[in-house]
């Protein structure tokens, strides 16, 4: 996205959805807001034409963008692989629903509900997982999305990586907990410590002060 | 002790919310930062806790309405419309609710209200403003309306919420009166028939006559926001109300209070946001 | 009973039988919807608002492609005579499965699987042609709001009476007897996205009215066209 400073608006040609821009050639690529039909590229957005060189297979090919300058609203949708930071609602015996607060970077303007599944929590010992002692409701999240889902689930998400996993969680009195060391939390004003697979992430500030007694 | 004001503070919007399966928007540090905010007087766009937003109010917008009216507040629009209808009826005294007041969520404000989804809300703002009106003290041409014993003339005040931003039933008062003094209502005469019944005919042509509004009531909210009394509020501030009371006001400065409202009614308030 | 055609050929309001009304768009009025916009063609005026695409309700979603959710609603004052409902009555219900099916064929909808797209439409002043009027409005606002179609799309209904088409009807053109067609057709090409029959046409009559219908569906492409064009400059945010 960061390759705006590098591309070349052609004009300043203000283009509607179906106008058609340029003739397919070898080396014309459809991008974001365009389509490919019969031999022409037309748009399928409202925006400005941007053209970006770009390189595949050894070969100079221009890209052909329409895009608006402002993106008021961004409809980014989780995809496969990307990480996701997730706010989990309530779990069962077998699996902790969660919601998807954004991608990446991105905050998501939707709600879009994705699964965690038990066995997907931790990479090691995956039978013998207690959900209440990893994630409990409330907790915010870092994981990994693995799949759409089958027609019945949303978005399945795994912790299952080192720096993945819980980083702020929200104890079982409903109190702000910060992480203590690799497997625990504590409580910011009671103390109270208990048990979460956190994030490993890295530089975070473990030594965090707490009004504990 | 600071602490533990922060967490009766927490407590307090626990306690206000239901639960719900939708998102709330506002997370508890917002919803501190607005009420402890309103308690020393200080709003999150910098209006003190008794300052209305700017109103704009423009009528005549709807060529095919008798009377109508748009109604502003920042981020809350509303159409109001009027129609004007004779109807003959056995008795004209006994039809007491001369003017009627609907309203309509239209799914533009928000996608919640699609379909039936914001029915309950616009009922009980139509209800609001039943009560207010059904007084023999605001409507001081009621008597005028009923043109003969077998006709009357009944006022159907539409309301069409187009944006929600708060403070709709502020709105929706104001609405209604600016319609209803742009209503053009036809002069009828009455003239004799047969059976002892009476036939109403347009007087003169284009000879209209407008209500006397000076009396019609306007409805103010007044929130709790932790501590504080706040008129007037936003679609966030709206979420961390805990009781309202409504009251309905008659311009020659008597109180009617027509309405209280509980702390139930703004948690539904909240989950529709 | 005043003639929908006077002797000379002009309308009740002056028009020539192939004229269209004025129209006047604006988008962007909505600031919380993805995308809005308002039209007025004539009299008759029309508020729309397009949220999405956002995740779609568990029972309406499909695997490869995404749902558009429309709702038609006509305000109860916004016609001659009051409307009790606003909405769910059949001819509503139809116009809203018109408009989803119209917009499922100029929208990219493969481009968004298992998400919804909700277009609502509002009508605030009825003087007819509501559908071709709300087809407008539902172009603009989806191009206001970014989401890919494959052209704009827009309609116009035309009216069949003493021999000619009469285009744009408005509100007293639109009677019990008149046969009256609306089409929408896609960018400035003649594929048809929408046909709407009211009354009855002599089948002899049709190629005449779809070649009319066309021609009109041009020139409301055109006025859209720089309607759209002059939003986009001013909209760009200073950053």
């Amino acid at each position: 996205m960061t390759s705006m400073e590098t591309d070349v608006a052609s004009s300043s040609r203000v283009v509607i959805p179906g106008e058609s821009l340029f003739p397919s050639a070898e080396d014309l690529r459809p991008g974001k807001g365009t389509y490919e039909l019969h031999g022409h590229i037309y748009s399928s957005l409202l925006g400005y034409v941007y053209v970006r060189e770009d390189t595949t297979d050894s070969r100079n090919i221009r890209v052909i963008e329409v895009r608006r300058n402002e993106e008021r609203h961004q409809h980014v949708s989780p995809h496969i692989g990307a990480i996701v930071t997730a706010k989990v609602i309530n779990i069962g015996p077998r699996y902790a629903k969660c919601q998807l607060l954004s991608v990446e970077d991105t905050i998501l303007g939707g709600d879009y509900t994705a699964l965690l599944r038990k066995e997907d929590i931790r990479s090691t010992e995956r039978d013998k997982i207690e959900i209440s002692e990893c994630v409990l409701p409330g907790d915010i999240l870092l994981a990994r999305v693995i799949s759409f889902g089958d027609t019945v689930t949303s978005f399945l998400i795994s912790t299952a990586e080192e720096q993945l996993g819980v980083v702020m969680a929200t104890g079982e009195t409903g109190e702000k907990m910060m992480t203590k060391d690799w497997n625990t939390v504590q409580g910011v004003e009671t103390g109270r410590v208990e048990t979460r697979k956190i994030a490993k992430v890295p530089n975070l500030n473990l030594h965090s002060t707490t009004k504990a007694k | 002790m600071q602490t533990q004001a922060v967490e009766t503070e927490r407590r307090m919007i626990r306690d206000a919310e239901k639960e719900t399966d939708m998102e709330n928007r506002l997370s508890d540090g917002e919803k501190v930062f607005i009420i402890s905010g309103a308690e020393a007087d200080y709003r999150v766009d910098g209006r003190r806790c008794e300052d209305f937003r700017n109103i704009m109010v423009e009528s005549g917008v709807i060529d095919t309405t008798d009377g109508s009216a748009r109604v502003r507040f920042a981020t809350t629009d509303l159409l109001v419309g009027v129609k004007c209808e004779l109807q003959s009826v056995e008795n004209s005294a006994a039809v007491q609710d001369r003017i009627r007041f609907s309203v309509d969520c239209s799914a533009n404000a928000t996608p919640q209200f699609e379909g039936k989804g914001g029915n309950e809300f616009a009922d009980e703002i139509a209800c609001a403003l039943r009560t207010a009106y059904s007084n023999d003290y605001v409507v001081p041409d009621f008597e005028k309306l009923a043109v003969s014993p077998s006709h009357v003339w009944i006022l159907h005040v539409d309301i069409v919420i187009l944006q929600y931003g708060g403070s709709i039933i502020e709105a929706a008062s104001i609405g209604a009166i600016a319609a209803l003094t742009d209503t053009n209502i036809c002069e009828v005469e009455t003239k004799p028939a047969d059976e002892n019944r009476v036939t109403v005919e347009m007087s003169e042509m284009g000879k209209v006559w407008n209500l006397d509004t000076t009396r019609f009531p306007v409805i103010v909210s007044v929130n709790k926001l932790g501590k504080a009394n706040v008129v007037d509020c936003s679609l966030n501030e709206e979420t961390c109300i805990r009781s309202a009371v409504c009251f309905g006001f008659s311009f020659s400065n008597k109180m009617k209070p027509q309405n209280l409202y509980q702390v139930v009614q703004f948690d539904e308030l909240s989950r529709l946001m | 009973m005043m003639s929908i055609i006077s002797e000379h050929g002009y309308r009740i309001d002056g028009r020539l039988p192939h004229q269209i009304r004025n129209i006047n768009c604006r988008l962007g009025v909505y600031p919380q919807a993805e995308g809005s916009s308002y039209i007025e063609q004539g009299n008759t005026k029309i508020l729309c608002a397009v949220y999405g695409p956002h995740e779609a309700k568990r029972s309406k979603q499909l695997q490869d492609r995404c749902v558009i959710n429309c709702q038609y609603s006509v305000a109860t004052f916004s016609g001659l005579e009051r409307k009790n409902r606003p909405r769910g009555d059949r001819k509503a219900n139809e116009f809203t499965r018109l408009l989803e099916k119209t917009f499922e064929s100029a929208i990219m909808i493969n481009a968004f699987p298992g998400s919804q797209i909700d277009i609502f439409c509002e009508v605030v002043q009825n003087d007819g042609s509501l559908l071709a009027a709300c087809v407008n409005a539902a172009t603009l606002a989806l191009c206001d709001a970014g989401i890919p179609m494959k052209a704009l799309v827009s309609a116009s209904a035309c009216g069949f009476v003493d021999s000619k088409c009469l285009v744009d009807l408005s509100n007293r053109e639109e009677t019990d007897l008149t046969p009256r067609m609306t089409v929408a057709t896609l960018g400035n090409t003649s594929q048809i996205v929408l046909i709407e029959l009211e009354n009855r046409l002599h089948s002899n009559h049709l190629p005449q009215v779809l070649a009319q219908s066309t021609k009109t569906c041009a020139d409301v492409f055109e006025c859209l066209h720089a309607a759209v064009r002059a939003h986009l400059p001013g909209s760009v945010a200073i950053f």
